[in-house]
């Protein structure tokens, strides 16, 4: 429990903190610290090396103080019915989708990172490009089955798949020339997109297809 | 009259040479659709088929163009971004035609052609022969 006091103490906020203000705090902390932000001098650097690993340390130990933070999937899981929608193809995509998004956001988008590095930052927005790729794959996909099917629904949600995808590449875009917007803005964006999108627009055409094929 | 490809169009790197090839015969389908479609103008079946060709389009202009960014990111082409902004108005500009095929009774394929034909001219042979030039010299593929 000592520990625990000096991990809060780290962080620069009271013991018990609500674990927004854990990050809020870390958050801040990597932005005044981060070795990075010091190129030209370096004694900081120095300095913000030791505090950086003081900083993590007690950022990863109050972490594993919130346990219960549901923080793997967009709401919900893959085990969560309302992701499985009944159609086969589609179901795989959307696992394989939301593993490849789960991992954009566990690697890349920590509320705290600060992406100074320019590999890394052309790393992730690579990935990002990718994302897009898939996304527009299983598109391609989901439209074919509304069509063989004849859903009466398709162009409705057609264009919500054209609204998605410009909204990709408007971030893709922001991303590449604005530092203000983090991958953990991204991850948030995509993230209720697609619980929203799935849970709702692909159940209904789900459902209609199972009718169909119970006929 | 089909547009035959021509090496002259090849920007030097297989992969998108193969794609872009396969711009020039979506072209030329979308051309034959039109010069076979007589006086029927407003025939629901050409609508159709206008439709399919766009979404086909669709399809070609999101691999394709990903394809391209990739390289262009690999060899750190310093007009990526601009380059970028060309693909994502063609993109753009799908998606419209798709509505526009889809809501009007009026259908125009001469306006896809002329969009799909101007691309040619105008993307592939000036934008895209440049970033080849580019590439070319930046990791010296024998041309």
């Amino acid at each position: 429990m000592d520990h625990l006091l000096q991990y809060y103490a780290a962080l620069g906020i009271k013991a018990g903190a609500s674990l927004p203000e854990v990050k809020l705090a870390y958050r801040r902390l990597v932005k005044a610290w981060h070795p990075d932000l010091f190129p030209d001098d370096p004694w900081r650097q120095m300095q913000g090396e030791r505090r950086m690993q003081e900083i993590n340390t007690a950022y990863q130990h109050l972490m594993g103080e919130f346990p219960a933070l549901p923080a793997s999937r967009p709401a919900g899981g893959l085990g969560d019915d309302a992701y499985v929608i009944g159609i086969n193809e589609i179901d795989k995509q959307h696992e394989i989708f939301l593993k490849m998004f789960e991992k954009f956001r566990d690697t890349y988008a920590s509320p705290s990172i600060i992406i100074v590095d320019k590999d890394v930052k052309m790393k992730i927005y690579l990935y990002i490009l990718n994302m897009r790729r898939y996304v527009f794959k299983h598109f391609m996909t989901e439209e074919e089955y509304m069509i063989k099917y004849g859903y009466p629904k398709y162009f409705e949600h057609r264009e919500k798949h054209d609204e998605f995808l410009k909204k990709l590449m408007g971030l893709e875009d922001d991303y590449y020339t604005d530092n203000q917007l983090s991958p953990n803005n991204i991850s948030d964006i995509i993230s209720s997109w697609i619980a929203g999108h799935i849970k709702m627009m692909d159940q209904e055409f789900g459902r209609y297809v199972n009718d169909i094929a119970m006929v | 009259m089909p547009f035959i490809w021509d090496k002259f169009y090849n920007i030097g790197i297989n992969e998108i040479d193969a794609q872009h090839e396969s711009f020039v015969n979506l072209l030329n389908r979308v051309s034959e659709t039109y010069e076979n479609m007589s006086n029927s103008l407003g025939n629901d079946e050409v609508k159709m088929k206008m439709y399919l060709d766009v979404l086909n389009l669709r399809k070609y202009a999101f691999n394709h163009f990903l394809t391209e960014e990739k390289y262009m990111i690999s060899s750190k082409y310093q007009q990526y971004f601009e380059h970028k902004k060309q693909h994502d108005a063609f993109i753009k500009k799908v998606f419209e035609l798709e509505e526009a095929v889809i809501n009007s009774q009026e259908i125009s394929p001469q306006k896809l052609i002329n969009f799909m034909l101007s691309w040619l001219e105008g993307h592939i042979q000036k934008v895209d022969k440049a970033f080849g030039n580019y590439y070319k010299a930046m990791v010296g593929v024998k041309s």
